[in-house]
This record gives structure tokens, sequence and C-alpha cells, in this order.
């Protein structure tokens, strides 16, 4: 290929990809509001979750409600969790006290009574008082808050849980976008032959069965009656104050893999099966025949990689599986993952934590639809960037 | 001869000698193999007591911080020179508001420095400067002042006479102050966001010090040298791991397997298994009274117009009548309808226990004589014919026919709610919801998300709310306020969601706390009329607690819980390293 070429193609690609990121914009923003509205309506919203303590005061509760902002109509919410209350409400005196706020936003509040409600003087007016100033950035400056019940930053608390969630994430994808597509190749192959039946019974079988309970059958199996793997963790209970590297605890690795992956064993396959006998029924693949070829080439060379071209759309989007991890196989391997986490969080109205998890993972879904897309264009000549 | 009396002398000396050290020369410390605790649960917030508001973030604390005060595990009371505790003795001045605490001098941090008065100052200046979220701001109602009076004395003094002054302080830890003032410095605004409160260097006074944290699976302590406490004269284990089993079927599956030393509650479904196991001395059990109780909430108000217990005067508002629970009459129909037989076979697997009151029956301020109600339907249904609700139309439900606060003809329904997902309590609730109808009741019951039971519960618009309450360790009866007092009955956050008012229960509650001279057996009485009150008028029905069942591997020596804690002697515990 000319380096001419190839410029234009990359030149191509990039501007696809702009455009796609562009296009992706109001996507986001969707889902941003559609998160954040889903988030509010949840019972007690975040003041529920942190008010539902004896010890806290009836003021407590009102300047916790003030903090939050949840007394402000939800828009106002909306915009202060996208972009943040640093510009809403600032001190320029350093005073801890706002000085200033944009017309929108109130720069006194009441002063409050020790049951929380607004002082009110014997002229029917009340005490008034400067509110402190916004401190918050705002998500798309990556402030999502603090976690309520972590009492650090939200992303923080994500990062990290990302390495136990990406070692098993890539890892089950891995091995189950290897062995399905594999199946599904000598499922086609064998067509109608014992393989091929297996291999349908099986992809039946394993979407039909509940992943929980199947971990906690392997779990039982291979960790109770036959005791050869580890019932669960990432590594070895010990002193240390690290896990060693993958490579030296593969064991624990397995049955959840094995749990993950069974299921992208039998998407897979049976989508690289039918992906496959539509190829090897088209013109093509008979002209390549007829050229003399041998079968393994024409299977090899022709066939798969056409059928390859429905596959890519299934690898982008499973990006989004790496970063939320596997909610439930978390849970009962208690595999040390961003899954567990969010469980725990939604359990605990944790609204920073659940909310990044979500932006994050929404994020994540729209590159790989992109990568999918950017797949696509390279199986397939017939698809251009432009 | 002298020689010879002489040399058999120095023998046994010598053979008593090796005979004393032969114990201590096998318990070397940190000599015994790291005692692993499955943690059923999320992972410690923080290690930073001035902040720490959760129990998991305390099971570690209490590994690694001394307590201001300590509680015996024996008497289960609060006790000067208590193991793992600051405070050796305490003196009350003649004021009654003055306390002066006298602190031990043998207790340091891992870095060496000694625990001292300013420790706790530090704790208390943090704490009460309202710039943390730090639970302990609740001392502010009652504390005027503290000062140090020494490296080992220390002042509080209090804004009125109270007997409850100790269970009050029982949250203070003292913190190293020469560390925290380093790391955090003068303000204590972003005390919380400071990643040392999950990598705490300095620890101490304590059986462990801290090692490591890795979120989402484990919390490392290790033996700490300097614990002059320890039962055996050294801290034994090596270390304490804290370990997250997240799955309760795979927790117990690990124990059965040896890879966790110690599970401090068996789940209801493993128990039998255990137990039997235990009996064949494959493990060592040992059973407690539970720390929770289940209650039903009866909504004694208007729950259409939920209103504050006091106003701004404190003075007490009107809170209306519920049309139904209003009547006394009925809730304790409900009480004698409740056949507990049948509910603890069919909800409890035969483990339940009934109960009478929010506190242990082993509790000092428990009544003799304070019994639950007996199964009685006959006097429940007579109870119901009194409060005028009968059923004049033969539909098997009871209408309104002369009751107090509900409209003529009205049906005797009720809607009960209780947290989905928790199988017993729905057992629970659907087997009540048969026994209450066969009384004429008509019992709509709705299982929903812990969540908005919450929310409806603070809010009081509910009829019966059933959840759990929380027992403190050691009792302190004063609890009471909390949950039955007008002060409590706050709209949106007071634990008075029943909104019930007995102005007899208030005084004596009130006089209990402030007796002059604290004298145990005057409260006693005091309390014990508190309580046949509540449960004469029944706020609350007490349904039941439960035992809680602790086991431990058979290899681990020296395991010995007692009703005031399984860990006492976590020290001496003893594994015999791989």
């Amino acid at each position: 290929m000319a380096w001419g070429d190839l410029l234009w193609k990359v030149i191509a690609m990039t501007k696809y990809i702009i455009r796609r990121l562009i296009q992706a914009i109001p996507t986001f923003l969707g889902v941003t509001i559609l998160s954040y509205v889903l988030m509010s309506c949840t019972p007690g919203g975040p003041v529920g979750a942190l008010a539902f303590n004896s010890r806290l005061k009836p003021r407590e509760v009102e300047e916790l409600k003030i903090i939050l902002g949840v007394n402000d109509p939800l828009p106002i919410q909306y915009l202060r969790w996208l972009l943040g209350d640093d510009w809403m409400r600032w001190d320029s005196d350093d005073d801890g006290l706002a000085d200033g706020s944009v017309f929108f936003i109130d720069l006194f509040g009441p002063e409050l009574d020790k049951r929380g409600k607004p002082l009110i003087d014997e002229n029917g007016g009340g005490g008034m008082r400067r509110l402190p100033p916004g401190r918050h950035y705002g998500i798309l400056r990556n402030d999502f808050g603090n976690s309520f019940f972590y009492k650090r930053p939200a992303i923080k608390v994500l990062v990290e849980r990302l390495p136990a969630t990406l070692e098993l994430g890539v890892t089950s994808l891995f091995v189950g976008a290897f062995l399905g597509i594999s199946v599904g190749i000598l499922a086609a192959i064998n067509h109608r032959g014992w393989f091929d039946q297996f291999s349908r019974v099986f992809a039946v079988i394993v979407n039909a069965l509940p992943n929980f309970w199947l971990g906690l059958l392997l779990l039982l199996f291979f960790g109770v009656i036959f005791p050869i793997l580890p019932l669960g963790g990432r590594c070895k209970t010990t002193l240390d104050p690290s896990c060693p590297p993958v490579h030296e605890r593969l064991e624990y690795l397995i049955l959840p893999t094995i749990v993950l992956a069974a299921g992208t064993v039998a998407n897979y396959s049976r989508y690289m099966r039918a992906s496959m006998l539509d190829v090897v029924n088209r013109d093509y693949i008979r002209t390549a025949r007829s050229k003399g070829l041998q079968e393994r080439a024409v299977w090899l060379r022709h066939g798969m990689r056409n059928a390859f071209i429905p596959i890519a759309t299934f690898l982008g989007p499973s990006i989004t599986f790496l970063l939320i991890g596997a909610v439930v196989i978390e849970n009962v391997f208690s595999w040390p993952g961003v899954g567990r986490l969010v469980v725990s969080a939604l359990f605990q109205r944790d609204h920073p934590v659940v909310m990044i998890v979500v932006i994050y993972s929404a994020i994540a879904t729209i590159l790989g639809y992109l990568l999918s897309d950017m797949l696509y264009a390279m199986i397939d000549p017939r698809i251009r960037f432009n | 001869m002298n020689r010879f009396i002489h040399l058999v002398s120095v023998s046994l000396l010598l053979m008593f000698v090796t005979a004393l050290a032969a114990p201590l020369a096998a318990q070397d410390f940190g000599s015994g193999a790291p005692i692993i605790e499955p943690n059923f649960g999320d992972d410690p917030k923080t290690f930073n007591p001035i902040i720490a508001n959760d129990g998991t973030s305390y099971d570690v604390i209490d590994r690694m911080f001394p307590d201001f005060i300590g509680v015996d595990s024996e008497t289960v009371q609060y006790l000067g020179g208590a193991k793992g505790a600051l405070v050796a003795s305490w003196d009350i001045a003649e004021d009654g508001v003055t306390y002066t605490f006298h602190l031990r001098d043998d207790l340091v941090w891992s870095d060496g420095a000694s625990i001292t008065a300013r420790d706790v100052i530090y704790f208390l200046d943090a704490a009460l400067s309202g710039e943390t979220t730090s639970p302990r701001q609740q001392l502010i109602d009652s504390v005027v002042s503290y000062e140090a009076i020494d490296d080992h004395t220390l002042t509080i003094v209090f804004n009125e006479v109270s007997c409850t002054i100790i269970d009050t302080l029982s949250p203070i830890y003292p913190v190293p102050a020469h560390i925290f003032s380093e790391v955090f410095g003068d303000s204590y605004a972003d005390m919380e966001e400071n990643d040392y409160n999950l990598n705490p260097q300095v620890t101490g006074g304590e059986a462990f010090v801290f090692s490591n944290f890795r979120p989402g699976e484990q919390t490392t302590l290790l033996g700490n040298a300097d614990f002059t406490e320890a039962e055996m004269g050294a801290v034994i284990p090596e270390g304490w791991i804290y370990k997250v089993v997240t799955d309760q079927v795979v927790q117990m599956e690990q124990f059965r397997a040896g890879e966790l030393s110690f599970v401090a509650s068996v789940p209801q479904a493993d128990r039998d298994d255990i137990r039997m196991r235990g009996q064949a001395g494959e493990f060592q059990i040992f059973e407690t009274p539970a720390g929770t109780i289940r209650f039903l909430s009866l909504n004694t108000a208007d729950p259409d117009n939920p209103r504050d217990g006091l106003d701004e005067d404190g003075s007490p508002v009107d809170q209306g009548h519920h049309p139904i629970l209003g009547d006394v009459r009925v809730r304790q129909a409900l009480n004698y309808g409740m056949d507990f037989d049948e509910i603890n076979e069919g909800a409890f697997f035969g483990t339940g226990v009934p109960v009478a009151s929010h506190v242990r029956p082993t509790d000092w301020s428990f009544p003799a004589g304070l019994e639950p109600y007996p199964f009685d339907a006959e006097k429940a249904m007579s109870l119901l014919d009194e409060a005028g609700f009968t059923d004049s139309d033969g539909d098997g439900v009871r209408e309104c026919n002369g009751c107090l606060y509900s409209e003529e003809g009205a049906p005797l329904a009720l809607t009960v709610k209780t947290n989905a997902g928790n199988t017993s309590q729905e057992a629970l609730y659907t087997l009540l919801q048969d026994q209450w109808e066969e009384l004429g009741f008509e019992i709509n019951l709705e299982f929903v998300e812990f969540g908005t039971l919450v929310d409806e519960f603070t809010a009081q618009t509910y009829d019966a709310i059933g959840v759990f309450w929380g027992l403190s360790t050691p009792a302190n009866p004063d609890g009471i306020t909390d949950i039955f007092l007008p002060a409590a009955d706050v709209v949106g956050s007071g634990y008075n969601t029943q909104s019930y008012n007995n102005p007899r229960l208030t005084e004596l509650i009130e006089t209990a706390r402030t007796l002059p001279g604290c004298d145990a057996e005057t409260r006693r009485e005091m309390y014990g009329e508190a309580y046949q009150i509540l449960r004469d008028d029944s706020p609350w029905i007490w349904i039941s607690t439960g035992n809680v069942l602790l086991a431990a591997q058979s290899n681990v020596e020296n395991w010995a819980p007692r009703v005031g804690g399984a860990r006492w002697n976590i020290d001496a515990w003893t594994i015999a390293q791989q």
C-alpha cells in the first residue's frame, strides 16, 4: 500500500472518530439526564441515606440538605452535579463564606433553629446568613463527589476496584471469545454432526443456567467435594500487603473465569456458527473452491475473515463488561471488583459511587460501539470511514 | 550432706523455673498463625475513630486502638482499668458534673510514644469541632468543657448531673495526637478525605497494630509486641486478618474447609450442622443472646398529619389519633392475638425467644416479672369488642361500631409493612397476617424495599412497620429516650415514629437519668415501671430475639468467648503455625 493511501486512510479514520465522538455528546448528555433523574427518584435521595441516624439532630439534617443542595429545583441540582457549583457560589475573600453567586443560586440562607426550622423573628422576618461557597467541580471535570460511606472521592473508590475487575474481565472475555469462536467454526465445519449438536445443547444449557448458581455449584464441586481449587477470593489469605502477580495465582481465576466465559462461549459459538454457515454458501467461496484451493484455505482465508464481520459487533460493547464487572459473580466469588462495589453502593444508596459507575459504563458503551464500527471497517473492505 | 542438700535444692529450683518458663517459651510473641475472621459485608470505611460510623470499621478499630473507658467482659459493665482501655479510674466532684479521669501510664503507640490525655483531647477537639461529620458530635449536647490536668489526668465537665455519663463517653478513643496533628493540621474540615484514614501508620494500646488494607479483600493487623496486657504475657497470633467474604454459603464452606479461624455468627441454615459437628469435636461452638430484637412499630398518631412531638418551646404537640391503633385496646389485642409458638416454628426454625421489652432480660434494669403477652385469642377478641370493633355484617372483618377514632362502619383494616428480601421477616408477617385475620382484622401485608420502608418509617405516614432494633452493650436503659419520648418524635429523622407520648414514662426516664447519687436499685425500679408502661401501652409489639452461634476451628486454643465479647482474649488465641 502506498504511503499516500495509508495517510488518507488515517485521516479518514480520524475524521470518522471525531465525527462519531461529536455525535456521542448528545447521547452522553441524555444518559446523564436519565440516570440523574432516575437516581433522584429513588426513595429518600441522598439525604435519606445520610439522615437515617437517630443521633443526627433535625438542624443537622436541614444543614445537610443545604450543603447537598437537595432543596433546589431538580434542573439546578442536575447542573450542579454536571458542571459543579464552584462557579455558582464563590468565596473571593477566603473567609469560608460565599460572597458572590450566579443569579439563580441563593447567596443567603435562613438561620435555622435547633429543630431545623427557619428562625422567624417577631416581625415575621427571619435571620439570614451567608452560605458556604460551592466546592464541587462537577462530573464533566471528573468530580463525582465523595462517596457517602467511604468518605473519599468516588473516583478513588472506583479506581481501587478496577484492577481486579479488569483482570477477571479481560481473562474471561479472551477465553470466552477464543473458545466461542473456535467452537463456532468447528460446529460449522461439522455441520449437523455430533460436535454441532453438542455445541448447540451446550449453548442452550449454559444460557438457561443462572450464573450465580453455576458459580456456587462449581465452588461446591471443585472447592469442597474435590478440593482442588480455592473457595473464592483473588489470592491466598496471608499477611502480605498485596496479591502476588497473576501468573502465581491462576488457580483463583479459574472458576470465576469459567462461569463468566461460559455465557460468552455459548453466544459467540452460535453467532460464529451461523455466520460461517452463511458465508460458506456464498459465490466467492464456491469460486475459491473452483480455483482448486485446499478446503482448509477456503475456510480459514476466505470463510473466516468474512464470518468475523458480525462477530465484531459484539466485541466493542464487551468493553462495558470489562469496566463494570460481573455483578453477581464478583459477589459469589468474593472478587474485589467494581461489580461488588456497585451492589453494595446500591444497597447503601451511595449515590456518588453508583453514578460514577453508571456514567463510566455509559462512556465505555459509547466507545465500545465506536470500536465495533472501526473493527467493521477494518475487516470489511466494502465499508469506508467516509 | 550439706552439699547434697544444696544440689537437690538447686535442682528442684531449676526444675521449678523450667516448668514455669516452659509454657512461656512455647508461647513467644507472634508464634501463632494469624487469625482469619470473615467480614460478611463491606470494606471498613475508615480506620480513624473520630469519623468512624459503621460496625465494620469499629471491628478493626477495636483491635488496634484502646478504648477510653473499657467494659469488663465478665460483668459487661464499665470498669476502670479494664483490659485495653485507657481510664484506670474516675472521680466525680461534689457538683456531680465534673469528672476526673485517671489514665494509665503503661500504654504506648506503635512508634513508642506514650498514650496520654493529649490523645483524648485531640479526639474531643476534632469530634466537637463541627468541621467533620463525626457521629461523636452528639457529645456537644452534654460536654461543657474538658482539660488535661497532666499527661495522665483529664477532667470533663458536663452540663447536667446524669447517671448515664459514662455511657455517653464510651465512643471516645484516644488517637495519636502527635501524628494526627501532623497529618490533619489544625483544621479538621478535610480530615475525612485524607488517605491516612485507611493507612494509619501509628496505632497501639491494643493487641494488634495496623499493617495493611486491601480494598474489597482484607484488612490485616499484626500482633502488637508492646501490648502489656496479653493473657499469655505476649500476643500469640502473628496477626489478625479481616477477610471479606460476601456470600454466606461460601463463607461457611470456607470455614468448614478450615480457611477461616472463627465465625462470629453462623447463619441460620448452617446452625444444625455446625452444632452437630461442634458436639462431635470438629469445631468449638458458643451460643449467646443476639444483639437485635424484632419489633412492629404501631403508629398511634394520625398518619395523614404527622407532626413533631414537641414545639419550639418544648411543649407537647397534639398528634391526633390513628383511627385504629390510636386505641390502646386494639394494640393490646394485636399482642394477645400473636401465637408466638406458631411463629417460632414457622419463621424462626424454633430458635426465636419471645421478648417483652427492648432490653435483654439479663440487663440490670430489666424488672422481674415482666413477661411477653400470652397468646389469648379470646381476650384479644373481647378487647376488640370493647374497643367498638365488631363484625356486624358477618363477612369476617370487624367494623367500627362505636369505636373511638375511626369512622362508623369503617373496617378494622391495617397495612403492615416490612422489608422485602428478608425471608424470616416475610414468613413472620405472613403468619401474623393469618393470626390477626382470625381475630377479625383485615391485614394488607406489603414487603417493601428497605430504603422506601425507612422513608415511610421516618415520615410517620404508616400504620405498622416491622424492622429490627439493635441492643447496646453494655445496656444503656436511657436509650429509651431515643425511641419513646416526645423529643425523639421528629418527622423525617426521629426514632419515635409511632408518636408515642406518655408523660409518666417521660418523667420516669428523666428522673432515672438524673437521680442524685444514681442509686442502682431506685433506678431499676423506675426503669421497671417504665418498661411495664411500655408493655401495657404497646406502641411497639416486641416480637422476638434469638441466639447467635459462634464457631471456631478446633485448633484455635484458648478460644473462650463470653457474653460480654467473643474476642476479649484474642491475644491468647493460639493456632499452630503450618
